[in-house]
């Protein structure tokens, strides 16, 4: 196995007394989809957010070990850590389970994706990954007029732009129709495949982490109950709680 | 209802003749006005911005004492830098007071919180996933910061004009710090006031109306501005 790209160290988190995440403990390697599967409330997002530094954990350390740069790591609570986060987010990219845009078309958004990246951003490449998510005809249309699914489409727009090494996605499958979760599945699958981009993706729909995923980690009430590969997670899960979520009946 | 009619014709005589004293008082209507609204600008959008984003304890209060400062009596303004620039004041040396200087300082107390209260309020109402998005997307704070700005910027809009009213119209810290100086601190809203007291209606009248239709063609300009901005940027998308 390679080193992680990103190691979590007794991650703690809550929101006043209600505790969301306790004690996580959690490798994410290169090249992997990572699915972080689990009921309603179980912390998922939270978790994402926090790998992807949108949020602060009251406890815990996490250390990212991306390609051509040098380990960095963070440790909570922490104090200021604000240049080490900058080096960090140009290598991540959060997509919102409510995809956001600015105002603007789809062109400028995906301008403005670009330029914060300080990436070129010539109108060849826009209008490609534009045309791999199939919002091609949208480019000149207003950003806020597009429907849902079309909006989750740009939101993958952006991230083939922006081509991080870890791409976080919250529920994904919430916007998107089948069709369009076929697209998001084939993306992946040829992505993953000519990079060595990592996607850690947060469902609650078990089809969905069967299909996608290399490896699966339950998460429940804000605890890792297990991390196991595909295969074995749904075969043979080491946990009773796995085992039930898996036939539907979730423990409360 | 004859006042009116004289009122109508007087204005588009001062207009048409090329009246000195009326021009000049027009003019220094608008210099004060958009020197304040240009001052108000540069500090209240960025503290409006900042306030937006910051936590901290007394928010609550600073928040409450500058809706309070939207409705600031003009008058109180004027009478606070009055005491501020009078002779014996603070500033008493820059010997400003009965300048247009000290009129554009009464304005920008009075111009300052409206901006600042209406961008703090147009931030709060939009997605702060915008910000967020940025963010994610590598953007600095600022630049975040500005694509917030950005999102709402019908509210800033909405911001400039209410200023602008409130500036333009204003009559009570103009008479106390300008002192109505003949062809020097003698506004529109100002001579309105001197000529009513002359008994000379139809010319108060008709500065009235003229002040009124300033209003409206700069009204008028910034509502075509942000329309045009709109298509601009539509014009922009489609090169």
């Amino acid at each position: 196995m390679p080193d992680p790209w990103i190691s979590i160290q007794h991650l703690s988190h809550h929101y006043g007394n209600k505790p969301v995440l306790q004690a996580i403990q959690l490798d994410i390697y290169p090249k992997e989809v990572l699915t972080i599967l689990g009921p309603n409330g179980a912390g998922k997002t939270t978790l994402l957010r926090i790998l992807s530094t949108l949020e602060k954990p009251i406890t815990g350390e996490v250390t990212y070990r991306f390609p051509h740069q040098s380990p960095v790591t963070l440790s909570y609570p922490s104090k200021n850590q604000r240049i080490q986060i900058d080096q960090l987010r140009t290598h991540m990219l959060y997509l919102f389970q409510k995809p956001v845009v600015f105002s603007g078309s789809v062109l400028d958004n995906l301008r403005y994706s670009a330029r914060f990246r300080h990436i070129p951003a010539d109108r060849c490449k826009i209008e490609e990954v534009l045309m791999q998510v199939g919002i091609l005809p949208m480019l000149y249309q207003n950003a806020r007029s597009l429907s849902g699914g079309e909006l989750s489409r740009l939101a993958l727009a952006r991230a083939l732009l922006v081509q991080p090494s870890v791409l976080f996605l919250d529920e994904p499958s919430a916007n998107l129709d089948p069709p369009g979760m076929q697209m998001l599945e084939n993306l992946l699958q040829e992505w993953i495949q000519k990079t060595t981009m990592t996607v850690v993706l947060v469902t609650q729909d078990l089809f969905e982490a069967k299909r996608i995923s290399d490896r699966v980690a339950f998460l429940l009430n804000g605890s890792l109950i297990e991390c196991l590969p595909k295969n074995t997670f749904f075969t043979h899960p080491a946990n009773l709680l796995t085992k039930q979520f898996i036939h539907g009946s979730i423990p409360v | 209802m004859n006042t009116f009619w004289q009122g109508l014709i007087e204005a588009v005589r001062l207009i048409l003749h090329g009246d000195v004293a009326t021009f000049q008082a027009l003019f220094l209507s608008l210099k004060v006005t958009l020197y304040a609204l240009l001052v108000s600008s540069l500090l209240g959008f960025p503290f409006g911005i900042w306030l937006a984003f910051s936590k901290f304890r007394m928010k609550r209060l600073v928040m409450n004492l500058i809706f309070t400062f939207m409705g600031f009596p003009p008058v109180v303004a004027g009478l606070l830098v009055y005491l501020l620039l009078s002779r014996s004041g603070p500033l008493g040396y820059m010997q400003l007071l009965f300048t247009p200087t000290a009129m554009i300082c009464a304005q920008v107390i009075l111009a300052l919180p409206v901006i600042t209260g209406l961008t703090y309020l147009g931030i709060q109402a939009v997605n702060p996933s915008v910000w967020e998005l940025a963010y994610t997307l590598g953007a600095t704070r600022w630049q975040a910061g500005w694509m917030l700005f950005r999102e709402s910027r019908h509210a800033i809009l909405g911001a400039l004009i209410t200023a602008f009213g409130a500036a333009i119209s204003e009559v009570g810290a103009a008479m106390l710090v300008g002192g109505n100086i003949e062809g020097f601190t003698r506004s529109l809203t100002t001579s309105l006031m001197l000529e009513t007291r002359q008994g000379n209606f139809a010319r108060a009248l008709a500065l009235g109306l003229i002040l009124l239709f300033v209003s409206f063609v700069v009204n008028t300009f910034l509502v075509l501005y942000n329309q045009t901005q709109g298509i601009k940027h539509h014009a922009r998308s489609l090169d």
